[in-house]
């Protein structure tokens, strides 16, 4: 397998296709948002609706495969060579992944979605005791194996490849490898471009909600107004940090920040835990633990055609579904650069099991602290939540002490979520562009992020949330299907190697 | 690492032990409680007394339970309830009572501070026309009320022993008082009163409803209720820890009287006001602190209404009901010329709106309906009153050349326009806005308008008003029914205003009425939702979720159901299966479902297909 011949001509072509490619949609876009918006929400929403039970068992399916991936006959072998050394510590290891996986939703929704559901739940009374223990086994759905699941394997199907095959880190790789030269050419080239397309809006349409969410907040805590001039300095503030931590290289930008990112975020958890409800989020941790593990077959299956409530699983449980899968290029891709050298049993558990006990405590912390207020407090935050999601959780610190210092320190922490993420972005479209170059140039780097900053700016101005949904999931679906593909080609790869290893030595390796 | 960990718990150390307790406020679950406790509370506040605030804490029972134990160290209590907790009859004289109490309250290490200035009182109410007509002014002057003196009352009054109804009896001799209206709801009880059903009505002195509808207060000549007149009720020990407690406590002392209170409580009330800030304007008023921030940070919610929209009427059957819905929240009245447009807008979550305001009148015979807002529940119904000088020789509505119509967008307004319009009269007769309704009224007066036409609901106060002046009467709209208006705005329904309604009215007055609902915003189903994880905060007004548009529905419920002319929440309207039903619903769906069939035998097929030889 040689990859040197055309090298330059074709990293040249994913490159420049894919700018021209992003000025188009970008500018039709910025031009005619309405349009551009109904075109692909509208397609996204068919798609959703019309296959709901594919794209539902299509993510169990993730998951069903990292279980075996973590358990099965393939949990030894490690992604690199056989004596490699993982690049990063654990710990900054799981710190790296959970900020560039879950970001600044978990900050929000972590008061909300408990709360939202325990009114509301689906197909049964709300505001009762066992609305309550849904409105958590439902968060943790959305939020828990299913979403990392998806990650791990986007991560691993690149990881493996990378490191193990030592093919570029690109979408295309596995397919290349696999499906041989015949498939070659425009269907590998196209694949990469959709990757690289789909992570370039994804970046760009989180990142201007993240902006939203970090006026807003300000809004909320400061009373700044909430206008296009403040947008712009957040923009250009958070531009250049990340350029910044772009330029020097993953071992200290994204490692310092993701740091960061998690001792802000443990150490408000602390605060909640301990200085709210103690005893009731510890009970609530460890019975959501039980709820979720036991009904997790059941709702990883349910689709409600009885009740007519199949609107709402699209409307939630598949919205987050497409979230991760609209992320699951970039976020994948920036996971497996970071895995080198793990075992495929350590990557599963590290990169499923950990982050999703830790999004169970974190909702057990927020989310039980709200159910403590609305079920056994004054109440009082329920309707804010429906009213506005953000607002709740400034609501929920004022019943802390030190409030305002929470409410900064969670303004930071979104802050500095969103700069990860964009800086994770940039160095992942880079690889993505300078064929799969696991350190690319700085250069690379600087021009992808201003065209990210640029397009950022342009969905800004166009005032429109929905654009920047639009553009955020609109690659979620072709991706999903050259995922799938992928996923064949590292499954015979994975399968050959195997039995090519049991063949050389009747006795098990392990690890 | 460990360094964090050290100032956290440093941190959680400070937090957990100050210097000083701060003094715990409590107060027991009504507005007056409410208002009371807060002024306490920013009074000490603003002189550096630390106060925790438990508004409200409870009932009377757990109040003063909790000042026992010292879990509580302030509330204010009633000097009539003090005797009664103590199984003592309360007595009319309120220097007596206060004395009493000081002394009862002493071995429980309680004090009774200097009393606010009001009381609390039971009192009997007349609509203020009635009670002026027969000079009536003092409970004694009852007995010119024959041969039955009707009254309506809450079943409490009836039965207590020493100051209900039995007893009121017996000391004024009042032998011929029937309990015509007896019902908790103390809404029913003054509506029979303005209603006329019955004569007088029990009440509490300083209640909001006094003030609102104008109501007379007879006086209690005889002395025959008990007093309730509040003090702040402190431990010893508060006042002990706080040397400077008693003096700033002092402050208030007979500073607040019985229309103050009433005013303060009706704002609350019934103009959904919110009562810290009521308060502090209090404060304020009397010099007591100097203007300081709000630090108060959850959000009102804002219901926008029209200009002429009565306080004590729909607008605060609206705020009690929402008040129920959106327990904790504090609620905001806007009232504006165009309520739905305050929706729209984003500056209210919701309005009182009435039909015409869901249909909007474009060039096509049938008026279109505005999709943007929907109905939740019923509050009333206005009606059309077109008004014209007496002396005016104007018989019909057609002969009015100018007539006057409220603010622009007003209900009135849009009401008169489609009304107009589909009588085609359009062109003849001039439309003249104006957002204060004396001004048209003045214009009226000085014939610069030949009519008014105002959408109220039938006795409303003001038009009450200006009806028993005495120089304006009623038209009727006859030619409503005639031609095919009823169809083309089914939701402007034939009415009558019965005769007698107002004074000068002797004949009945054919009209057409709508109903007055309570709208919010409705929401926009996308299938790609509105969450996920990158869920933005968003700046524009949110509609009303399923589970609290039925809430609130119950809580307004009238008994009367929406008009089904008016577009409503998807929850409140019944949706019917349609008889034949197509076996499949979506012939592309079946496409895409089998084209995805296909795929995954293809992904099977890749996957599972022999190895090529290497």
């Amino acid at each position: 397998m040689s990859f040197s011949q055309n090298q330059g001509a074709k990293s040249y072509l994913v490159f420049i296709v894919s700018v021209v490619l992003c000025g188009v949609i970008g500018v039709w876009g910025v031009l005619a948002p309405e349009q551009m918006t109904d075109t692909a929400l509208g397609l996204t929403g068919f798609a959703l609706k019309s296959l709901d039970w594919f794209f539902l068992v299509l993510c169990t399916g993730f998951l069903v495969l990292s279980v075996y991936m973590a358990f099965g006959p393939y949990s030894h072998i490690r992604l690199g060579k056989d004596d490699e050394k993982p690049e990063f510590s654990t710990l900054s290891w799981l710190a790296m992944l959970f900020a560039a996986g879950m970001g600044a939703g978990l900050i929000f929704w972590g008061v909300a979605e408990p709360v939202f559901h325990y009114l509301a739940p689906p197909g049964m009374p709300g505001k009762t005791p066992e609305s309550a223990r849904m409105a958590m086994i439902i968060t943790n759905l959305h939020w828990g194996l299913h979403a990392w699941a998806i990650y791990a394997i986007c991560a691993l199907v690149i990881a493996y490849f990378s490191f193990r095959k030592e093919t570029p880190s690109l979408i295309s790789s596995p397919i290349q490898a696999e499906f041989g030269c015949k498939h070659r050419g425009i269907w590998c080239h196209s694949a990469d471009i959709i990757g690289v397309l789909a992570v370039i809006f994804g970046l760009a349409g989180s990142m201007t909600m993240g902006i939203l969410q970090v006026r807003a907040g300000l809004g909320e805590v400061f009373g700044v107004p909430a206008n296009d001039f403040v947008s712009m300095i957040i923009l250009v503030l958070m531009t250049t940090l990340f350029l910044i931590s772009a330029s020097t290289g993953l071992d200290k930008g994204i490692k310092i920040l993701s740091n960061i990112n998690m001792t802000i975020a443990v150490a408000i958890l602390i605060l909640i835990i301990f200085a709210g409800p103690t005893r009731f989020i510890f009970e609530v941790f460890i019975t959501s633990i039980g709820d979720y593990f036991s009904q997790l077959i059941n709702m990883s299956f349910k689709l409600y055609p009885y009740k007519e409530l199949t609107g709402w699983t699209s409307g939630w449980t598949l919205t987050y579904f497409i979230w991760w899968l609209a992320w699951g290029p970039f976020v994948g891709i920036f996971i497996a650069r970071i895995s080198r050298g793990r075992t495929i049993r350590e990557f599963a558990i590290g990169v499923i099991l950990i982050p999703t006990l830790f999004s169970i405590l974190w909702f057990a912390a927020f989310g039980g602290t709200a159910l403590y207020i609305e079920m056994f407090g004054g109440g009082g935050l329920a309707d804010l939540v429906l009213e506005d999601v953000s607002k709740a959780l400034f609501a929920l610190f004022t019943w802390f002490p030190l409030s305002e210092i929470l409410s900064g320190l969670a303004l930071i922490l979104i802050f500095v979520f969103l700069v990860t993420s964009a800086d994770s972005g940039t160095f992942v479209v880079s690889m993505m562009t300078s064929n799969g170059n696991l350190n690319p140039s700085t250069s690379f780097k600087l021009i992808w992020g201003i065209l990210i900053a640029i397009l950022t700016a342009g969905i800004l101005f166009t005032g429109s949330v929905t654009v920047a949904k639009a553009m955020a999931i609109t690659g979620a679906i072709p991706f999903t299907f050259i995922l799938i593909i992928q996923i064949i080609a590292f499954l015979r790869t994975i399968r050959r190697e195997n039995k090519a290893q049991l063949s050389q030595s009747p006795i098990h390796p392990k690890g | 690492m460990r360094k964090l960990f050290f100032y956290f718990a440093l941190l959680l150390l400070i937090m957990g032990c100050s210097k000083k307790e701060p003094l715990h406020i409590g107060s027991k679950d009504f507005t007056e409680q409410h208002i009371l406790a807060e002024i306490i509370a920013q009074l000490l506040e603003y002189e550096k007394i630390p106060v925790k605030r438990s508004i409200p804490y409870g009932d009377t029972f757990s109040n003063l339970e909790a000042i026992k134990n010292g879990e509580l160290d302030l509330y204010v209590e009633y000097n009539g309830t003090g005797l009664i907790m103590l199984g003592q009859p309360p007595i009319s004289n309120g220097d007596k009572a206060f004395a009493e109490v000081k002394k009862l309250f002493h071995p429980l290490g309680l004090e009774w501070m200097n009393r606010l200035g009001f009381s609390n009182d039971y009192v009997l109410v007349m609509r203020r026309d009635r009670a002026l007509a027969l000079k009536i002014n003092k409970i004694s002057d009852l007995v010119k009320i024959q041969p039955n003196l009707r009254m309506a009352m809450e079943s409490e009054f009836v039965e207590r022993p020493l100051d209900g109804l039995p007893a009121l009896q017996r000391r004024y001799g009042l032998t011929h008082i029937v309990s015509s209206v007896v019902d908790n709801n103390k809404a029913v009880i003054y509506q029979a009163l303005l209603d006329g059903k019955v004569d007088v009505t029990e009440g509490f002195a300083t209640e909001g409803r006094i003030e609102d509808f104008g109501l007379a207060v007879l006086e209690d000549d005889l002395a025959f209720f008990p007093v309730y007149e509040p003090s702040p009720l402190v431990r010893k020990e508060a006042l002990k820890r706080y040397p400077k407690l008693r003096s700033v406590l002092e402050k208030l002392a007979d500073l607040i009287n019985t229309t103050d209170m009433r005013q303060m409580n009706r704002k609350v009330e019934l103009e959904g006001q919110d009562y810290q800030r009521i308060a502090q304007e209090f404060l304020i008023k009397h010099k007591l602190i100097e203007k300081q921030l709000q630090t108060v940070k959850s959000d009102k919610l804002i219901v926008s209404a029209g200009l002429i929209n009565e306080l004590g009427g729909s607008i605060s059957q609206a705020v009690r009901a929402i008040r129920k819905t959106f327990p904790g929240r504090r609620i905001k009245v806007l009232q504006t010329a165009d309520p739905l447009q305050a929706i729209l807008d984003g500056k209210a979550r919701l309005g009182i709106l009435s039909a015409e305001f869901f249909f909007k009148m474009g060039d096509e015979v049938l008026p279109k309906q505005n999709k943007s807002v929907e109905a939740v529940g019923v509050i009333g119904t206005r009606m059309a009153h077109i008004i014209v000088r007496q002396d005016s020789r104007i018989k019909r509505l057609k002969d009015i050349k100018r007539l006057g119509v409220g603010a622009l967008n007003s209900a009135s307004d849009r009401t008169a326009k489609m009304v107009l319009t589909s009588l085609d009269w359009r062109k003849d007769i001039q439309l003249v806005n104006n957002e204060k309704l004396a001004l048209q009224l003045d214009e009226l007066n000085k014939r610069k308008l030949d009519g008014l036409f105002l959408m109220v609901p039938p006795g409303h106060e003001k038009l009450t008003m200006i009806m028993n002046e005495g120089t304006f009467k009623l038209l009727s709209l006859k030619s409503w029914q005639e031609g095919n208006h009823l169809i083309r705005f089914p939701f402007f329904r034939l009415a009558r205003i019965p005769a007698n309604t107002y004074e000068q009215q002797p004949e009945l007055i054919e009209t057409i009425s709508t109903q007055m609902v309570l709208a919010g915003p409705t929401p926009v189903t996308k299938i790609v939702g509105d969450r996920g994880p990158a869920t933005v905060i968003s700046s524009t007004v949110q509609p009303l979720s399923d589970p609290l548009t039925l809430q609130l529905n119950k809580a307004l419920s009238s008994g009367e159901k929406l008009d089904p002319a008016i577009p409503a929440a998807e929850v409140l309207t019944q949706r019917t299966k349609p008889l034949s039903n197509p076996i499949n619903p979506s012939a592309m769906e079946s496409l895409f479902n089998l084209l995805i069939i296909f795929m995954i035998i293809l992904f099977f097929y890749l996957f599972l297909r022999k190895e090529k030889a290497v």
